[in-house]
């Protein structure tokens, strides 16, 4: 056995659902017909549950196009498709670990990024984007924007996102379960740290 | 997190299969050799991808079957250093955590990345497991748990490929272990953020 080419190209967890769904995975009984392994069909349940089952080409081509003004390696946009955050969690810039860690995000296949091109070498050391504020600064919630209009959410979750927001806004909401209230807690703390 | 890699390998199909056309029965063939198994500094394979040439067909004296030179591209699975993925919490020591993808079990959280400071406390219902807790502040309503509920996200610290030992361990061999880290903002249970 020789490997030719080790790195032929990355793809996004959109591209790889995809592939399998073409080879006839799916959620139902008809697992047992379709020529798809059992490892596979690991594989593809794991993916379901990201967002990328929730992607499609168009909106990841949209993507890479509007996204060329932020400058962003590779492998950062690989990150963000394959995570599609839609908060800023936080921006840490005193910690030996830069970047953006972005929570929920969507994202879309990296088609563009399979004509050959070496996501190894643009490896992000540390969280989704290196030194994010340095370079980016009031650019992180325009990009946040992007992501989250050309990655919208189904109408289930965008109610219940809605209903996160408001309910941040709020404090000492009885009502707010624990896991709430140690969000708001820590968005306090971090703006105090900022 | 997937990569495609074009491999190229010598294979001989056994003549249970020369009922199927060529591709196809290349195709499973490469299925029967590489799926769920690593290549060492490669990855998992995942899935064949594609075939790309087929050549040879030769026979050679005393066999009964034909072998092929193949050039194929596979989808590998292989985080880089810095992704961050979201996982299930498989099992929880005082070394740290352990946690699944559902195709690969193999990701450690060793406790010194956990995010600072935790401790930890037995867990009354099974025996060798325990709670990680994450206090955040040193008033007692700011700890954070970490139970088996969601799911938790990790970044990529490295990726190891340990050589395949030459007797066998008491614990089943592990080729690709993957170590992440908690320890920054937006890592950890989703629930936290």
């Amino acid at each position: 056995m020789k490997i030719k080419t080790p790195n032929a190209g990355a793809l996004t967890n959109f591209e790889v659902l995809d592939f399998l769904k073409a080879r006839g995975a799916s959620k139902d009984s008809s697992r047992v017909i379709a020529p798809v392994a059992s490892s596979e069909y690991k594989v593809y349940d794991y993916l379901v549950e990201t967002p990328a089952s929730r992607q499609t080409r168009e909106q990841i081509y949209e993507f890479m196009k509007k996204c060329k003004t932020y400058k962003l390696a590779k492998a950062e946009i690989l990150n963000i498709i394959n995570i599609a955050p839609r908060e800023l969690v936080e921006i840490d810039p005193d910690s030996f670990n830069f970047g953006i860690c972005f929570i929920q995000c969507q994202s879309e296949p990296n088609l563009a990024m399979r004509s050959g091109s070496t996501v190894g070498s643009d490896i992000v050391e540390n969280g989704d984007i290196e030194h994010s504020e340095m370079r980016l600064g009031d650019q992180v919630e325009e990009l946040l924007d992007l992501v989250r209009n050309v990655f919208p959410l189904p109408p289930a979750d965008l109610t219940s996102e809605a209903g996160m927001d408001k309910d941040r806004e709020e404090t000492g909401n009885e009502e707010q379960n624990e896991d709430m209230n140690e969000t708001l807690d820590g968005d306090q703390i971090d703006g105090d740290r900022k | 997190m997937f990569y495609l890699s074009l491999i190229e390998h010598t294979l001989r199909l056994p003549p249970s299969l020369l009922s199927l056309p060529l591709q196809d029965a290349i195709k499973k063939e490469l299925e029967n050799i590489f799926l769920d198994k690593v290549i060492a500094s490669l990855g998992l394979c995942i899935s064949v991808y594609d075939i790309r040439k087929i050549e040879g067909g030769f026979i050679f004296p005393g066999d009964g079957a034909s072998t092929y030179v193949v050039e194929f591209r596979m989808v590998i699975f292989r985080p880089f250093v810095g992704e961050i993925i979201a996982g299930k919490l498989k099992e929880s020591n005082k070394d740290g955590l352990r946690l699944s993808l559902g195709f690969f079990d193999d990701i450690y959280i060793p406790a010194h990345r956990l995010p600072k400071p935790s401790s930890y406390e037995h867990d009354q219902e099974n025996r060798y497991q325990v709670i990680w807790t994450w206090e955040y502040d040193s008033e007692d309503n700011n700890k954070f748990y970490i139970d088996g509920l969601d799911e938790i996200k990790f970044r990529v610290d490295s990726v190891e490929y340990p050589p395949v030992p030459i007797e066998q361990p008491e614990k089943p061999f592990a080729p690709m272990v993957i170590t992440g880290t908690l320890d920054d903002d937006g890592l950890g249970p989703v629930t936290w953020w």
